[in-house]
């Protein structure tokens, strides 16, 4: 028999597959195991219908942590990250609200809607950007556990008072404010013009069962502003192949670093003897032995499904039994034979290089979300379209287009029927909104792919189809995430890890999580 | 304007005899100092009075329980001294069900739970270990009301010293209770009581109570603290008080009149201020509407910020930030009051049902509560989000001479 592997990593999805290489490159023995054909996890593309590439399940990529780009060599590995630059508003009367990267266009267009709302442009730019660089810090730091009396948790409690406490006065309240506060009272604190703060507002919902009047979608408006591309703040990207093209770059730099990846490997449960984590067995009854097992699926599964239960502590059990998923969203990607014409900016043009967002205003928002709290779909949803093609040509055949749809909400707890049997109801609604913005969008689709939440949990495994692996909601983040006690990648029993989204600091293609947990490894075995 | 200087200097004048005017006054006046309160009204009480609204009627205009008035305050000035009495309703709440039997939260324990459990034998069994744990979290609250807070993020020794204290408190409840506090409140109660009980019914009742007053829904994250805040007043064992002062709500502010009055504190009726004495950015008294002045060595206003900052001390002495701040405060009133004088006793349809061995006047003596599950109280907090009124809202209705006979003629309730 072979050596045993000094650590198993559970799942091939982009944090699993960062967790691997940082360990393997501090010279330990990895082993990935995935349960599907293809690595990724939910940042993944596939060629769903010929020639056409779906970035499946998520699509752009911002908040990747240029510090794992950097110690992974991802770009030698063949990653490039193509900016998106611009955001446009379509709005139901033909009008538009464009950005771009160009700030004195962009104010000028504002200034269209509300010649105040133009003059706050610039002061709130450079608010959010103060904010996310001072918020980031958190983004990189293991959570202390504020109840433990230890020397290191003591520290780590005492850095952060600093950190926060170094800011001044003016900054701390705007966090104070942007942890607490709903995003439509944070935007209307700066804008009056609807298609803005519309807009704005919708970066606070992505991801959660919050409306953008929901208390605490502030906060998640901020996490969007965390990105970071080539030491660019606040940038947006689109990697070049698709979400799954950062997977494969990973997985590329795993492999140079001594990584084995094995996928069709699904594990069925994590061996454990006299509470020391010990081996793998598959599905297929096959026995994998390690010293170290390292989780990446979501808390459920890890804690939940992969081990007996009853072999943790009761308050644990509770805690994760209590956690909320509720996916709210789905995807809609479409092939499509030609260019899209837009009813606000008809031919081709630089707009259809960057975001397109169907948010016309909070209302429009707060009402998708309305119908979502009682367990149906937006009967007009808030969209969210990126055109990959148009960013890089190789992800349709020429002259045809891809056009990925983020769609919210799409709540996993249907009141009435399945999703299998709404499934196509809820693709018919998506393509609806959009045709009235897109007149000859019914006319050039080819090909249709519906995704639900229930398809998300079904292909991917995360629970409730919840695509940060987990609510992102104030009390299940940091030293709460994913439950008290146990936020710092460890769990009760010995040597089994948490790496997923589901840890600090949560989901997006951050890479953090699973960069944090082999750092936190690492220090243990003293590496 | 013609303006009279008043030769008298206050030690601290006063603006605002509602009930935390009346408060402060009577600390202040217990202190020795030489305290003036003026109140625009000829009456005192802001939004805490009792008002003949009706021939024969007597009627609380603002807030009509008096379960959150910390007990700490009834001592130190002696309240019970000036005649203010509590009442207790036997009933918590009375909740009418549109075709059913009405469910029913009685204060004793005993009761409470054989009520639940008549809905849901699990949550009667959750009951009891579900409001040991509100109290928990409402010990650590109420040590929170009786601070002043710290000016963050730039902390002085003196200010934090006291929180020191709670801190302790909340390590000493223990690790896992901490971390659950911290869990908590950030949380909509929907999540929370979906936690622990399955009948909507009593989630409608006690989700229902926090939300009074503000312009949120259940779901809506940080509803917690509401719910939190709205069961201070409430025993261990309970999750929600329900106090009525004997004599309407203007008797407590009578009692705090009294009190103050008898530690020396002058109050002025029917005086508008109409602007603050500001000299070299230092507050030296107030301006009255009739031109009067008069001069205080603190000057304390306990009216909204908004009128606090800019009716009385004026926009021209504030930071242009503190306006910003201040113009963002958000106030949305969200609730109306409609009160009836009745002819005869009210009869519930479901009321009825219930067996004739509890009298009707004993169910009805605490708040009815129309709120038959969250969904109701979510559906209408979304019509008023767009500007409309609920179409179905939620009520809450008191009958306070059911438990005070004096408030009604006799034939009336």
């Amino acid at each position: 028999m072979a050596d045993p592997y000094d650590v198993i990593v559970i799942g091939g999805g982009h944090n699993g597959l960062v967790n691997a290489a940082y360990l393997a490159r501090a010279g330990l023995k990895v082993l990935v195991l995935e349960r599907r054909p293809v690595l990724g996890g939910a940042s993944v593309t596939e060629e769903i219908f010929p020639g056409f590439k779906f970035t499946v399940f998520s699509y752009v990529v911002s908040l990747f942590r240029p510090e794992i780009m950097r110690d992974l060599g991802l770009a030698a590995h063949g990653l490039t990250i193509l900016p998106l630059e611009s955001t446009l508003s379509p709005l139901p009367n033909g009008d538009r609200l464009y950005r771009d990267g160009d700030h004195y266009r962009s104010t000028r267009e504002i200034a269209r809607f509300s010649r105040r709302d133009a003059d706050a442009y610039e002061d709130y730019s450079h608010s959010m950007y103060f904010m996310a660089k001072a918020v980031k810090y958190i983004l990189g730091v293991i959570p202390p556990d504020p109840s433990s009396l230890k020397p290191g948790d003591l520290q780590g409690l005492a850095s952060l008072v600093r950190h926060f406490t170094g800011l001044d006065k003016e900054h701390f309240y705007t966090l104070v404010r942007l942890m607490t506060m709903s995003s439509a009272d944070f935007v209307e604190r700066w804008f009056e013009s609807e298609p803005l703060k519309g807009t704005l507002s919708a970066s606070g919902i992505i991801g959660t069962f919050l409306g953008p009047r929901s208390p605490g979608s502030a906060y998640v408006l901020l996490h969007h502003y965390m990105g970071e591309i080539d030491g660019v703040f606040r940038a947006w990207g689109f990697a070049k192949g698709g979400t799954g093209a950062i997977a494969e770059a990973i997985a590329r730099a795993a492999r140079s670093l001594g990584v084995e990846i094995r996928t069709d490997a699904p594990v069925a449960s994590v061996n454990i003897r006299h509470n020391r984590a010990v081996g793998v067995v598959l599905q297929s009854g096959e026995q994998i032995q390690a010293n170290r097992i390292v989780s990446s699926l979501d808390p459920k599964q890890t804690f939940l499904n992969l081990v007996d239960p009853a072999l943790l502590p009761e308050d644990l059990v509770t805690d994760m039994r209590r956690f909320t998923y509720r996916g709210s969203s789905g995807k809609v990607n479409l092939a499509l034979d030609s260019v899209p014409d837009l009813a606000c900016w008809p031919g081709t043009g630089p707009h259809l290089r960057g975001a397109i967002s169907i948010s016309p205003s909070i209302d429009y928002i707060e009402k998708a979300y309305d119908q979502a709290k009682y367990g149906d779909f937006s009967s007009r949803p808030y969209i969210d379209i990126i055109i990959p093609s148009m960013i890089d040509p190789d992800m349709a055949p020429p002259g045809k287009h891809v056009m990925s749809c983020f769609v919210q909400y799409a709540p996993y707890h249907l009141k009435e029927g399945t999703w299998e049997d709404r499934r196509q109801a809820f693709g018919d609604t998506v393509v609806d909104t959009l045709s009235e913005y897109i007149p000859n969008l019914k006319k050039i689709i080819l090909h249709r792919q519906v995704i639900t939440p229930w398809d998300i949990e079904q292909t991917t495994g995360l629970t409730e189809g919840n695509i940060f692996q987990g609510e992102l909601s104030l009390w299940q983040l940091f030293f709460l995430r994913p439950a008290a006690g146990y936020a710092r990648y460890r769990t009760p029993i010995r040597n089994y890890y948490q790496c997923g989204s589901g840890t600090h600091p949560g989901g997006g293609i951050t890479g953090a999580p699973g960069r944090l947990a082999a750092l936190e490894i690492l220090r243990e075995l003293h590496k | 304007m013609n303006t009279r200087t008043n030769p008298q200097v206050y030690d601290a004048i006063i603006i605002g005899g509602g009930h935390n005017g009346l408060v402060t006054a009577g600390y202040l006046g217990k202190a020795g100092l030489k305290t003036l309160v003026i109140e625009r009204r000829n009456q005192l009480g802001g939004a805490a009075s009792t008002e003949e609204v009706f021939p024969g009627y007597w009627a609380d205009t603002g807030s009509f329980d008096a379960s959150l008035f910390l007990r700490n305050i009834i001592s130190e000035l002696s309240l019970e001294q000036y005649d203010l009495k509590m009442i207790g309703a036997p009933v918590l709440a009375f909740a009418p069900q549109s075709d059913s039997a009405p469910f029913i939260l009685w204060r004793d324990e005993q009761k409470a739970l054989d009520e639940i459990n008549r809905l849901s034998p699990k949550d009667a069994t959750q009951f009891p270990i579900f409001a040991k744990k509100i109290a928990g979290m409402v010990g650590l609250l109420r040590e929170v009301w009786t601070l002043a807070p710290p000016n963050l993020p730039e902390v002085k020794y003196g200010e934090i010293f006291p929180w020191l204290s709670v801190a302790r408190k909340l390590r000493k409840s223990g690790r896992r209770e901490m971390m659950e506090f911290m869990r908590v409140l950030p949380m909509p109660l929907a999540d929370y009581l979906d936690e622990w009980f399955e009948s909507p019914w009593l989630k409608g009742v006690l989700g229902s109570q926090a939300l009074l007053g503000s312009f949120q829904g259940p779901r809506s994250p940080g509803t917690m603290y509401n719910f939190l805040h709205t069961t201070i007043g409430a025993q261990v064992g309970q999750t929600r008080s329900c106090q009525f002062v004997r004599g309407g709500m203007g008797r407590l502010v009578e009692a705090l009149a009294s009190a103050a009055r008898e530690r020396g504190v002058d109050i002025r009726l029917g005086s508008r201020v109409e602007k603050i004495l500001i000299e070299a950015g230092q507050a030296l008294g107030v301006i009255l509407e009739s031109g009067e002045i008069l001069h205080a060595r603190a000057v304390v206003s306990s009216l909204p910020p908004q009128q606090s900052f800019f009716d009385l001390v004026g926009v021209e002495n504030l930071e242009v930030r503190l306006v910003r701040e201040l113009k963002n405060i958000r106030y949305q009133g969200c609730t109306a009051r409609i009160i009836l004088g009745l002819g005869g006793m009210p009869h519930f349809r479901s009321a009825s049902t219930r067996g004739s061995h509890v009298k009707e006047g004993t169910l009805l003596s605490g708040r009815i509560v129309v709120c038959p599950d969250l969904d109701y109280l979510e559906h209408a907090y979304d019509q008023a989000k767009y500007g409309e009124l609920s179409s179905q809202p939620y009520l809450e209705i008191v009958l306070p001479t059911m438990l005070d006979a004096s408030l009604a003629p006799q034939e009336g309730i």
